[in-house]
């Protein structure tokens, strides 16, 4: 065989190859889409039908534990606090951790609720760091903050809030999330369905970016416009409507979002709370409770996922800060998958092990690879004169519309069952996802290539990146 | 120059980008349809709040007719909307609009319609919405559909078939939602919140419950006891507290707790000693449920339990009737057992018993200001700081200052560094 002959069918094999990989996760899209709709209609109509006043009168409402840890939180505790405290629940609790801010997050947090310093047993049962000093609110006694030094990362701090939290159920969510006053009454609704096995509940949750917000409330939704919002407005569509829905079906949830998400306190504590030993803390608890679930099976354990928007996230509205924020993801994603690769097609761990786990290598780890070394080649094939013109546009048209399709598809499924964007936004973000792969989607690949880098060099920081302030 | 079958790659591609399309006015369509919808049932439900408040209103006026036939030819959905307000951003109905619209929807045609979609075969949640609507409506003459959906293989209607018969709050309706609480174990904790607002009489029914051979019933079917008059009911009770389970003898010990009854003390008593902690958790804050600050004696003896959960129980107990609480308080404060000192710490502060303290150690009486110094000791000794801190703080000028004085007898250093902080020399 000549060293041309040799070339040419090494490029038809690596052609081959992609072609057959941006096919198989197309039609493993579609499944999951089709899936991620039948199931959230179902949760939807659920939820409309529910009778809420019930478990808001019952005697036996579970009462929940909201853990929310802040470090440099001035310009969005107010809003996060001032929406926990108005949700329609009738017994919770608020935890704040204020993890060694330096700006006014402290003061901020003690005009709102007035508190008082308190002597108090504080039994370490997680990893946590040093806590200065415990309060507890005058105008609102449900709420406790601590005080305590940084050093152990956001886990460390959710950590510290697991330590006083009562009740059976732990919410943890960001400093920078508004919260629906509906959020916790729809999630647990659910939960008291069956709460001897739903150990862990996420839902879904947009970006408060360009939304007024005032007093914990949004007052008018007026979405952002930047492309790198819309962008991302349409990745948490794509996430938590079209994947994350039907993986939960399966009880093979990847991720319970940090943002946002709900643990039953035994299993927290049996798992000895969040891990500072990574990146971020959800991915990686979420793994472990599938180790959980997986040793516990008798139990029939299940972590749910649910399509009702919760909430609002601030998110970054720079190219910057978005690498930034997903090059940390990008990191935590492959240290987590590292860690956790005995669980990798292993029948012990069901659905989660040959359908979630796949995927997420294939794509969320290999992914970026297979996409930039697929256009790479293509590109050096046209280039050298090995592949003709027609070839090389008939794959980027596949690669482009194949992302296109795939965007499209959750954003159906999220307008049949959400009311939340406007059909001119919607056309927006229909019309951003024919640009995607000429775009944002290049950003992405470059935060995750970053990601991989740093990985591979045990970077292990939990970097902070640029948000807009609130208008 | 290779083209790699370059002609099906497009094929695929065209195939892709028209069903693209096809998504794209898909996605428009859907929603310019739902928002249409959306302002249809909007304007719908404004109908109806005007035809409501015509017929407070009119009286036996000419719109009368009008106005009626509209009401009665509202739909099951519209009947949820108004029953339950469940679109109260869109629009809110008070109780006298809903009851106006109940009397005129109920009419025994439109009930018919209802039980007939109920208990028909056809779509999913059209069902599903008859049959909430059958429970808000008060159908008594409904249950027999309605147990049909309870027991469906279906999960959604067999759930909301149970939330609708837990409207109902009738006996008759109690009957398959005690039948269903014996078979199915995933909702019980549902059934409890449904069941606890039925009349007095379904105690007879779930009584039968606690003779089950599955002790996950029994626990359950006494925690549901709980929320009626077990009045008469005491020696089933008695009989209970001997059973296996550690869960059902921890619900009997809650559910005496609740009972009001003087009789159920010494099964309690009893309790307060079993092998189980969750028994002796449950036995120790159903005391003070009965006896209220008469149980402090009693439970002051778990108060160094090997279980952590008694122990907080206890606490919370001591935290309640603090005055009765602090001989105890203090003993422990003295006792030099670490873990039993910080407890003791904190019931002070919980029971905000530290301002009293501090009033006690700037008051004339000899008797009072010593004791103060001995808690105030113990709380020093105890790892206490922030909270006396606080506490000092809430005090005038004055009596601040009679407080450091006192505080000077007991520790100087606090004392001076209290001094120091409240004149804003240290800054923390």
């Amino acid at each position: 065989m000549t060293l041309s002959g040799a070339f040419s069918a090494m490029s038809y094999v690596l052609f081959l190859v992609f072609f057959v990989y941006f096919i198989a996760l197309t039609l493993f899209y579609i499944l999951l889409a089709v899936i991620g709709l039948v199931e959230g209609m179902r949760r939807s109509r659920q939820s409309e039908e529910e009778n809420y006043p019930l478990i808001f009168l019952s005697t036996v409402t579970i009462p929940v534990s909201i853990v929310i840890p802040a470090h440099n939180e001035e310009d969005w505790i107010e809003d996060c606090l001032s929406s926990v405290l108005a949700l329609n629940y009738p017994k919770f609790e608020v935890i704040i951790v204020d993890d060694e801010s330096t700006d006014k997050t402290f003061e901020i947090i003690n005009k709102l609720v007035g508190m008082r310093p308190i002597d108090m047993p504080y039994i370490k049962h997680y990893r946590d760091g040093k806590v200065r000093s415990i309060y507890k609110g005058i105008k609102h006694p449900n709420v406790t903050v601590i005080r305590k030094f940084a050093g152990v990362k956001k886990a460390g701090a959710v950590n510290a809030g697991l330590n006083l939290a009562s009740y059976d159920y732990v919410c943890s969510m960001d400093a920078d999330t508004v919260l629906e006053p509906d959020a916790l009454i729809k999630i647990m609704a659910q939960v008291e369905k069956d709460p001897d096995r739903i150990i862990g509940i996420g839902s879904y949750f947009s970006l408060v970016n360009g939304l007024k917000v005032k007093k914990g409330r949004v007052v008018e939704k007026s979405f952002s416009y930047n492309p790198i919002v819309a962008y991302q407005n349409m990745e948490y569509i794509r996430s938590f409507i079209g994947n994350r829905i039907a993986w939960s079906k399966y009880n093979a949830m990847p991720i319970v979002a940090g943002g946002f998400s709900i643990w039953r306190k035994d299993v927290l504590y049996e798992l000895g709370g969040f891990s500072a030993e990574f990146t971020c803390e959800d991915i990686e608890f979420t793994f472990r409770a599938h180790d959980y679930i997986a040793k516990n099976k008798e139990k029939g354990y299940r972590i749910l996922m649910l399509p009702y928007h919760v909430g609002w996230t601030e998110g970054p509205s720079d190219v910057v800060s978005l690498i930034s924020q997903r090059e940390r993801w990008q990191r935590v994603t492959d240290e987590t998958i590292w860690h956790y690769k005995y669980m990798f097609c292993n029948p012990r761990f069901g659905g989660f092990a040959f359908l979630a786990l796949p995927y997420f290598v294939i794509y969320e780890v290999l992914g970026v690879f297979f996409e930039v070394t697929s256009i790479i080649l293509v590109a050096a094939g046209w280039i050298a004169g090995i592949l003709d013109v027609k070839t090389f546009l008939a794959f980027v048209a596949l690669m482009v519309i194949t992302q296109s399709f795939v965007s499209l598809l959750s954003i159906f499924s999220f307008t049949r069952t959400h009311r939340l964007f406007s059909v001119s936004y919607t056309c927006y973000m229909i019309f951003l996802s024919f640009l995607e792969s000429f775009s944002y989607r290049w950003i992405n690949a470059a935060a995750k290539i970053l990601g991989t880098f740093r990985f591979m060099k045990g970077v292990k920081t939990h970097d902070k990146y640029k948000r807009e302030k609130r208008s | 120059m290779y083209n790699y079958h370059a002609d099906i790659v497009w094929k695929i591609d065209a195939i892709l980008l028209a069903g693209c399309l096809a998504l794209a006015a898909l996605i428009i369509i859907n929603m310019i349809i739902r928002e249409y919808l959306w302002k249809r049932r909007s304007r719908a439900l404004l109908g109806i709040k005007e035809n409501v408040y015509e017929m407070i209103l009119s009286g036996k006026g000419a719109g009368r007719e009008g106005s009626i036939r509209l009401l009665s030819s509202s739909t099951p959905q519209q009947f949820l909307d108004v029953s339950t307000n469940r679109n109260r951003e869109l629009i809110f109905f008070n109780d006298s609009e809903q009851e106006m619209f109940k009397k005129y929807y109920l009419s025994p045609q439109n009930l018919s319609r209802l039980k007939k979609i109920a208990a028909g075969e056809g779509d999913k949640w059209r069902r599903i919405e008859a049959i909430m609507a059958l429970g808000y409506a008060g159908a008594a003459d409904a249950v027999s559909i309605l147990k049909k959906g309870l027991f469906s293989k279906n999960e959604d209607i067999s759930y909301f078939s149970m939330i609708s018969l837990g409207q109902l709050k009738s006996i008759e309706a109690s009957r398959p939602l005690i039948e269903f609480f014996k078979k199915n174990p995933l909702w019980r904790y549902k059934l409890v919140a449904i069941l606890e607002n039925f009349p007095a009489e379904t105690i007879e029914a779930i009584i039968m419950l606690t003779r089950d051979k599955d002790p996950s019933v029994r626990s359950w079917a006494v925690k549901l006891m709980s929320k009626f008059d077990l009045t008469g009911h005491i020696n089933e009770m008695k009989a209970m507290i001997k059973d296996n389970s550690p869960d059902v003898r921890a619900a009997v010990c809650e559910c005496l707790g609740r009972s009001g009854l003087k009789s159920a003390e010494d099964i309690l008593i009893i309790a307060l000693k079993d092998d189980s902690w969750l028994v002796r958790a449950s036995a120790a804050k159903a005391l003070s449920g009965l006896l209220g600050k008469k149980c402090v004696p009693a439970v002051a003896k778990l108060a160094t339990d090997g279980s952590l959960s008694v122990i907080n129980t206890v606490k919370d107990i001591f935290v309640s009737y603090i005055d009765e609480a602090i001989v105890y308080v203090q003993k422990f404060l003295e006792s030099g057992d670490g873990m039993a000192q910080q407890i003791s710490v904190e019931i002070l502060e919980r029971s905000n018993y530290i301002k009293k303290i501090l009033e006690m150690l700037i008051s004339p009486d000899e008797q009072d200001k010593r004791r103060a110094e001995h808690l105030i000791s113990g709380m020093l000794k105890a790892g206490a700081h922030t909270g006396l801190e606080g506490a000092v703080e809430l005090f005038d000028e004055r009596s601040r200052v009679a407080i450091i004085a006192g505080m000077e007898k007991i520790d100087p250093g606090f004392a001076e560094y209290i001094d120091r902080k409240m004149k804003g020399d240290i800054n923390e």
